[in-house]
């Protein structure tokens, strides 16, 4: 009986180490953008671990310069990026009008920056925003688990200077929204992003 | 009246029905957990397509500090390359490597689930689960470091996104060599079946205990008949799955080579390997000895016994083929679009 529940623990935590299983390991920076009416879309900044960008700069950087010029941002974007519209940019964005996936995004950059890779691009996303507090909730996630995606530990989401508009956030795992994840050997699983829950107003 | 013994070492008494179906459940479910075997970088076009929609249900919790011990300690030891190209701490990076090896094995893929099922369908010694575990663990590793260094020194350019799109092809290529054996070990357990029911025994030839002991180097220990096409099915287990890169380790070598340190990049490797092995070898062995616990805990000759090895060998067969189509599913759908 005693090693019956010693498997059972053991399977439990071997399940539980299992579920993680990351190659890339990004933090991201989220910056709201604002218009007239309300939320204009998302500034998303990532900064890459010290592996992906030995890779990214062995392919990319073709001078050695630790820099990325224009063309070589372009190549970045073509070959090491672009292919993530296949993945809506692991990007999710839940608000009363439901959740959005962004199919394309624009303003691609790329950089090098204290020896590590940044990634940053604007996801469009147009909701008003009124004397009433609205939340919108955004998540940056990979559902195949590659890569991990956290969140920075300073500042990790900032919203612009404005008279117009303020906005205050928290980042927490919403237990109602659940991922369904699907799995490449005939399971599928379920997970709870940690999101970045943001209130908005307009002020008076 | 003398009670039916199985394999010495696998006595009921000593190892419970009840622990082995736990040990072998927990295989199937560690191998079988989500974002397993196939992942593609995402971020480059030539990676493998995106799964195809899931037909089971396997709710999964994720704990996020074990993800971060694994950002952590791949921080660590891409520090630690920095360190060893001063000269100093290589054997301390070794250890890193072995550790993330380690770890990086126990999370899905790298061909868990064809070793486990591999050896439900076959009849095998452990011996033969310990250098399956290995072979793979290490050909995983070889694969990556043989690909990486030939298409560096090769192209010197474009190494991480041309490693994404060869490891692709592999993929493809051991997901259909996979679904392939499935099919050969099925066949050979459903005439294995037929003729025992047909010769009116319960054949349990593979588990029974015959005095082998040459086989296995131990005098009086039993062990398993060698059933036909026995090497040469372990052998394609073996290719079919190990030949396919290990991503994370080909990450390594990629930093290793930018920082001028193929020498480095190749003992890490290798470090790498030996632990991934220490899961590969767990989880083969777990398979091997599981399977003729639980058959060796029921009654010598028993219909129920003979049941049960049948069904392990078919299921074992099953579910490689179930595994190699599911991963071969997002390439054919791509084909037919």
């Amino acid at each position: 009986m005693k090693r019956a529940v010693l498997a059972v623990v053991f399977a439990t935590a071997a399940l539980w180490v299992a579920s993680g299983h990351p190659h890339v390991f990004i933090d991201t920076r989220i910056e709201a953008a604002f218009e007239d009416a309300g939320v204009a879309g998302f500034w998303i900044t990532w900064k890459f671990d010290k592996v992906f960008t030995a890779g990214i700069l062995m392919d990319f950087d073709r001078n050695k310069d630790e820099h990325l010029s224009p063309t070589e941002v372009a190549e970045v974007e073509a070959n090491a990026f672009s292919n993530l519209a296949n993945y809506n940019y692991f990007v999710y964005v839940r608000s009363p009008r439901g959740l959005h996936r962004p199919p394309s995004v624009r303003e691609f950059t790329a950089y090098v920056e204290a020896g590590r890779v940044h990634y940053r691009f604007f996801v469009p996303y147009s909701f008003p925003v009124e004397d009433r507090e609205v939340q919108l909730n955004l998540a940056v996630y990979d559902e195949t688990f590659f890569c991990d995606i956290g969140y920075a530990e300073v500042a990790p989401v900032l919203f612009p200077a404005s008279d117009t508009f303020s906005g205050r956030y928290s980042i927490r795992e919403d237990r109602g929204i659940r991922i369904d994840y699907p799995a490449n050997d005939g399971t599928r699983g379920s997970t709870f992003p940690r999101q970045v829950a943001m209130t908005l107003r307009r002020e008076p | 009246m003398a009670r039916p013994t199985g394999h010495p070492i696998m006595r009921a008494g000593r190892y419970s029905p009840a622990l082995l179906a736990a040990v072998i459940a927990a295989l199937f479910l560690l191998g079988a957990s989500p974002e397993s075997a196939a992942q593609g970088n995402p971020f480059f076009g030539g990676s493998a397509p995106a799964p195809a929609s899931p037909s089971v249900s396997v709710p999964v919790p994720r704990l996020q500090f074990l993800v971060d011990a694994q950002r952590t300690l791949r921080e660590t030891l891409a520090e630690a390359v920095d360190r060893s190209a001063a000269g100093t701490g290589v054997p301390g990076l070794l250890a890193l490597a072995f550790a993330y090896g380690l770890l990086h094995a126990l999370g899905p893929g790298h061909r868990k689930v064809a070793l486990a099922a591999y050896f439900l369908a076959r009849p095998a010694r452990p011996m033969q689960g310990v250098t399956a575990g290995i072979s793979v663990a290490f050909l995983h590793a070889a694969a990556a470091l043989v690909i990486i260094y030939g298409l560096y020194y090769l192209f010197r350019q474009t190494v991480t996104t041309a490693f994404s799109s060869v490891s692709s092809v592999l993929e493809l290529a051991s997901y259909a060599a996979i679904t392939l054996l499935g099919l050969v070990l099925l066949f050979l357990a459903v005439r294995q079946s037929l003729r025992g029911r047909k010769t009116g025994r319960t054949t349990r030839a593979a588990e029974t205990p015959t005095i082998a002991p040459a086989a296995e180097g131990v005098a009086g220990e039993a062990a398993p008949a060698e059933a036909p096409g026995g090497r040469k099915t372990l052998a394609a287990i073996i290719l079919g799955s190990g030949l396919v890169p290990c991503p994370g380790t080909g990450l390594i070598l990629i930093f290793c080579l930018s920082q001028g340190l193929p020498w480095i990049g190749a003992l890490a490797a290798l470090a790498v390997a030996l632990g991934m092995a220490v899961v590969t070898v767990g989880v083969s062995l777990a398979a091997v000895l599981g399977k003729r616990g639980l058959l060796s805990a029921l009654p010598r000759g028993s219909r129920l016994g003979g049941l049960l090895h049948h069904g392990l060998e078919i299921a074992g067969a099953v579910l490689i083929v179930a595994f190699g189509l599911f991963m071969l599913s997002p390439y054919l759908s791509g084909l037919a679009a």
